[in-house]
């Protein structure tokens, strides 16, 4: 018992977990006493029960960092809650994605943990995206202007949810290998699919990926400076030629002259924000997430995501939600910043800059700072690949974290065995 | 009355969830900034973490920490940084690879010595092996305990020093200085070890004192030093002591007293260098 | 791995940036714009709310009732007709999305979204539906009254009092306006408020700003003397004065005149002129120092921005900004709060239309103060415009508007719009009285001009003003 206490108060994880848990213990309880639902009373239990194996499991395999997990599964299980809060049968799949989401985070720690860094294995992944890039070009369907999605066996998939981390590996390799040509043509020709499907939000994602990746490695603001003035020029080119591009900026401007229209989610979201105030109007009161419901949000369980913790948490949350998100970014800057080679540092940097910048572009959108781009919430938005594109990249995180601990093991060992020069 | 009862349940809940999320929050904060001493503490007794061992440059004395990854080049964000006109930007780029040693990558068009041979690929070096990167000499020391296969024969570093770049910098002074002044041998150490690390042998900026009167106070002697940034600086001294000693063998008696006035080869060393503006 | 350390940690700089920047903007247009998000005609969510609660009272300054609820939380409108009518566009209706009245901007407050969890308890416990705060708005009733009475029935306007020292609103009215209680005999437009809603063409009230404009860069603006022949040739266009008819052969001229003289008699050529001369950066530079382009976000009254044109600048067009046409759009509150500024030494103060939000239980939950909003111009300036305007109404085009025994300032407008047969009479002007320090703007839509229309209304309500100083304190 006393070893017990002492174990607890020594490890901040366990605190931590137990306060996650509780969390969505209430959130799922409150939202079964309105339902009534038995499903509900499941996932009061379940979606606490996967917190704690995602947070547990990994640690148990290799040293990992907790903290990051901790973050990641609150906000992998707020979005199960407010996906339920929204529609029930998209908040039971997505528990179903978190769960694979979680294992699919396992599985790509122990790739970075225990998969020494190949030639073949990068060159297998650059053909294999680029290939796999470019299906829905082929096989795809049109949503909202962009040509992105793909249906494989009645099962919908985003492929740029996924060649983005094998992007970030490819880069990563061969930026560490100093080959800068090799690297900007493979960024450049994934931008340049992407741009064919028009799908501008993750497009920009991989442009930020890119741009971070070669700043970090280079150093060199020229090329900075001439990858930005690129982007600029791709976006005006982008503007002319599409129609949606245009009706985007236009919106951006001013939404309040679209209100029965294109602008009708962004309005619906500003409403909404203001209807949530500081507190907000209380876990299933609200009205913006149900899209069937007057002053419902279309697509609030995708892109409009925050609007709706907004209106149902408040504003305060949002903040808390938001510096949650800093945290994991600080995390894995941390995490880069003690790697010990500069392909992984790079990987660690990479992961950080999407989670990052995805965040931004998305919330951004959504308050009106930035143009509304489609790009997914990382961690929180409805979908599969969305949620195992995510979860993966804190599992690349996990895999590096364990590699910096594994080596400063090996500074231990070696100062134990007398240390210094020879 | 169920409804509005809901209602207040929800409105209450509110205030804990911002609660428990702030905690959560407040939490993270404080793990993170725990973590973060104790990562300082633990890198301030582990000085070497992140190190495979140093690369000496022989002209000067000065060691340079050396890292798994890195390059070599003139640029001032190189990890080994040598000043040499002949020297690329990134002149090379290394790796450490478990059981294998140090792979060294040289950049395109840059020419550099591995063992006294030109490198043109990856090659590695282990313990002791010599880099050569146009008038610079260098030479990687690893650390004891690494999974490294065991050091090779190398060419003597008189050869290495010898070389006509070595002779085109100095201006052959530094040869005139070894073969006429001499350097006094030091009982229980051989020529062939102290020439290649003996070259800087005082502290920069240490005054020299022919006579050893301070030798006691010297604090550079056989230590590393960290500067304040965490570099790790290598300063080679003979113990001041060991030179009297030697000096006084050789000579069987004080300098002084033939009227002989002992130069310090070292004090010698430093004015050139402080000449040509290395 | 020395510089890949130093580029990871100006990354994350920049990364780190990025979500400070969200935060902020965040909380800022939360902060700024929630209160009109909430009351946007859009917002489902309170409209679904409001049939739950029992609306809160509108009060006028002086406690007149203006709106009440019954226990269903039906509206009604307890004030006789005329009041009801003349209060209207301040009060709102349900049935009307006006989204600056009280009904929609202070919905919050008469809704009972800002209830505590305390209150809502009470209320739940004790079995009634919630109760919405009571709100008193700054609007006195009698003087609405009597503006509606002597306006001109047949005419389209709007009517702006307010108090230049506090920045109080005492009536805000827009012609034709509807009976709330009877809302399906609403004339179409009525529910629009001409005050703050609709932007026109200042015409030559505008003046006012290029006048401080040439006192501000002119040293000698009291000697210099502008030379009016009564046609000024821009190109294709040419700036004339109010009574030239070119084809008739007839033209108006000032001849050598200083620029108070100007003033006085509203010389366009002089105004354009001055314009051409200064130019358009700086008298925009001005402009905008009274508030034009400037994104109004007043904390309880919602006002279209003024805009001073940013396209299209040729020298014509520049000199017409200088005489108030051009492309010029402000509305009636922002003329009035320019004349406010002149009348207040300089300072505009920012408009307020709540004077207090009070719970049912008769706790005052919030009260509003005065805000300044800007300085645009030294207390000197503002002194010296008071006399040309001063001069306007002893000697100029305002005479219309002046009161024996009180110091009436004030500046005419005759603003051309190009579908209408007649001119918009504008009228800008206050009380230089320490006792009843009242400005006010007068419009009326296709009347003629303004120194024969808009100003003898003005001067109606400035006697009322003076004679009720008391009561409508």
């Amino acid at each position: 018992m006393e070893r017990k206490k002492q174990r607890a108060r020594s490890d901040p994880g366990r605190a931590m977990l137990l306060t996650v848990m509780v969390f969505f213990f209430l959130g799922f309880f409150l939202l079964a006493i309105k339902d009534g639902s038995w499903q509900c009373f499941v996932l009061s239990v379940l979606v606490p029960a996967i917190v704690f194996f995602g947070t547990t499991v990994i640690s148990r395999l290799f040293p990992s960092d907790k903290l990051l997990l901790a973050l990641t599964n609150f906000l992998c299980a707020l979005g199960v809650l407010m996906l339920y809060r929204i529609s029930p049968t998209r908040g039971m799949t997505q528990a179903l994605n978190y769960g694979v989401g979680v294992v699919c985070m396992i599985l790509s720690a122990m790739l970075v943990r225990y998969m020494p860094k190949t030639k073949t294995l990068t060159i297998l992944m650059m053909i294999g995206s680029l290939g796999f890039l470019t299906l829905p070009i082929l096989i795809g369907t049109e949503t909202n202007g962009a040509k992105n999605w793909m249906s494989v066996g009645g099962y919908s998939m985003q492929p740029s949810e996924i060649v983005k981390l094998a992007l970030l590996w490819c880069l990563a390799y061969m930026l560490s290998q100093r080959k800068y040509i090799l690297s900007i043509l493979f960024g450049g020709a994934c931008l340049l699919i992407l741009m064919l499907q028009k799908d501008l939000g993750t497009a920009l994602l991989y442009y930020a990926l890119c741009l971070v990746l070669l700043y970090a490695s280079t150093g060199s603001l020229l090329l900075v400076g001439t990858g930005l003035a690129g982007g600029a020029g791709a976006a005006v080119v982008g503007y002319q030629m599409f129609a949606h591009v245009k009706a985007r900026l236009a919106i951006w401007q001013d939404p309040w002259q679209y209100t029965q229209g294109a602008g009708l989610q962004i309005v619906r979201s500003f409403v909404a924000i203001a209807n949530g105030g500081l507190w907000g109007v209380g876990l299933g009161l609200g009205n913006a997430g149900n899209s069937t419901r007057a002053g419902g949000i279309p697509e609030a369980y995708n892109d409009f995501i925050f609007p709706v913790i907004l209106h149902e948490f408040g504003t305060i949350f949002g903040l808390i939600v938001l510096g949650m998100y800093l945290f994991i970014v600080i995390r894995a800057v941390m995490i880069a910043r003690r790697s010990r080679t500069v392909f992984y540092g790079l990987l660690a940097i990479g992961c950080a800059t999407l989670i990052a910048v995805q965040t931004f572009v998305i919330i951004g959108g959504n308050i009106k700072l930035i143009p509304l781009t489609g790009v997914t919430l990382p961690f929180i938005s409805y979908g599969g690949t969305s949620m195992v594109s995510s979860l993966c990249v804190i599992g690349f995180l996990q895999g590096i974290a364990s590699r910096n601990a594994a080596g400063v093991d090996e500074d231990r060992a070696l100062a134990m065995e007398g240390g210094g020069l020879r | 009355m169920a409804a509005s009862a809901y209602e207040l349940l929800a409105m209450l809940m509110r205030y804990v969830f911002v609660l428990l999320g702030a905690l959560i929050v407040w939490r993270s904060f404080r793990w993170m900034s725990r973590d973060a001493r104790a990562y300082r503490q633990e890198m301030r007794t582990l000085p070497d973490a992140g190190l495979v061992g140093e690369i000496v440059n022989l002209a000067t004395g000065e060691g340079q920490p050396l890292p798994r990854e890195g390059t070599i080049g003139s640029s001032w964000d190189s990890d080994i940084r040598i000043k040499d006109s002949q020297a690329l930007r990134t002149h090379a780029r290394f790796e450490f690879e478990e059981g294998k040693g140090l792979k060294v990558i040289p950049a395109r068009r840059a020419y550099m010595l591995l063992s006294g041979q030109e490198l043109r690929g990856p090659g590695y070096c282990l313990h002791g092996t010599p880099l050569q990167i146009g008038n610079t000499t260098l030479r990687v020391r690893l650390f004891a305990g690494l999974k490294v296969p065991s050091p090779v024969e190398y060419p003597e570093p008189d050869a290495l020093l010898g070389g006509d770049s070595y002779t085109e910098s100095w201006e052959g002074e530094l040869q005139d200085w070894d073969r006429a002044q001499g350097f006094p041998a030091i009982p229980g150490q051989e020529q062939e070890e102290y020439v290649p690390y003996g070259t800087g042998a005082v502290p920069l900026g240490a005054p020299v004192d022919p006579y050893l009167e301070n030798a006691e106070a010297d604090p550079a002697h056989y230590e590393g030093n960290y500067t304040e940034d965490g570099q790790m600086t290598w300063q080679y001294a003979y113990s001041l002591q060991d030179l009297q000693r030697a000096m006084i063998e050789q000579n069987g008696a004080s300098d002084e007293a033939e009227g002989v006035k002992y130069q310090s080869p070292l004090a010698n060393r430093r004015r050139r260098r402080k000449r040509h503006g290395t | 791995m020395k510089k890949l350390r130093k580029n990871i940690m100006r990354i994350s700089l920049v990364l780190m940036s990025l979500f400070f920047v969200l935060a902020a903007y965040g909380a800022y247009t939360i902060s700024i714009n929630g209160n009109r998000w909430f009351s946007s005609t859009v917002n489902e969510y309170a409209r679904e709310k409001r049939s739950d609660v029992i609306p809160g009272g509108i009060l006028d300054r002086n406690g007149v009732v203006l709106a009440s609820a019954d226990e269903a939380g039906k509206r009604s409108y307890p004030a006789a007709e005329n009041v009801r009518r003349a209060t209207v566009h301040a009060v709102g209706s349900s049935a009307f999305n006006m989204k600056s009245s009280a009904e929609y901007f202070f919905a919050s407050y008469l809704y009972g979204f800002n209830l505590t969890l305390p209150e809502r308890l009470g209320y739940v416990f004790s079995g009634q539906k919630y109760h919405g705060d009571n709100v008193q708005l700054t609007i006195d009733s009698a003087l609405s009254a009597y503006v509606a009475q002597i306006f001109p029935s047949d005419k389209r306007g709007a009517v702006l009092v307010m108090n230049y020292r506090t920045g109080e609103v005492l009536t805000e009215q827009s012609f034709p306006s509807f009976d709330p209680a009877d809302t399906a005999a609403a004339p179409a437009g009525s529910s629009i408020n001409r005050c703050t809603q609709s932007l026109k063409a200042p015409g030559s009230t505008f003046k006012m700003v290029t006048a401080a404009c040439a006192i501000e860069n002119y040293a000698d603006y009291q000697t210099r003397v502008f030379r009016c022949d009564g046609l000024l040739q821009l190109g294709s266009r040419t700036v004339i004065d109010a009574g030239t008819d070119l084809s008739a052969g007839k033209i108006t001229k000032h001849g050598s005149v200083t620029l108070e003289k100007a003033f006085q008699v509203s010389c366009n050529n002089t105004f354009a002129s001055i314009a051409l001369e200064i130019g358009d950066q700086k008298l925009r530079a001005t402009a905008e120092k009274f508030g034009f382009n400037d994104n109004f976000l007043f904390r309880d009254i919602v006002v279209e921005n003024s805009s001073y044109p940013l396209t299209n600048r040729t020298d014509a067009e520049i000199a017409w900004t200088g005489a108030g046409q051009s492309a010029l759009a402000v509305s009636p509150l922002h003329m009035c709060l320019i004349a406010s500024s002149i009348a207040n030494g300089g300072v505009m103060m920012e408009p307020r239309t709540l004077i207090a939000v009070t719970a049912q239980s008769g706790a005052r939950r919030m009260s509003f103060s005065e805000k300044v909003y800007r300085r645009p111009l030294t207390a000197a300036q503002a002194e010296i415009l008071k006399g040309y305007m001063r001069g306007v109404v002893t000697g100029g085009t305002g005479t219309a508007a002046a009161v024996s025994g009180v110091k009436v300032c004030g500046k005419t407008g005759s603003a051309e719009i190009d579908t209408q047969e007649n001119t918009n009479a504008w009228f800008v002007g206050f009380l230089d009285e320490s006792a009843s320090p009242y400005s006010l703007v007068v419009v009326v839509e296709d009347a003629g001009g303004g120194g024969s229309v808009a100003a003898p209304i003005a001067r109606q309500i400035f006697q009322w003003l003076i004679k009720n100083a008391s009561a409508a304190k």
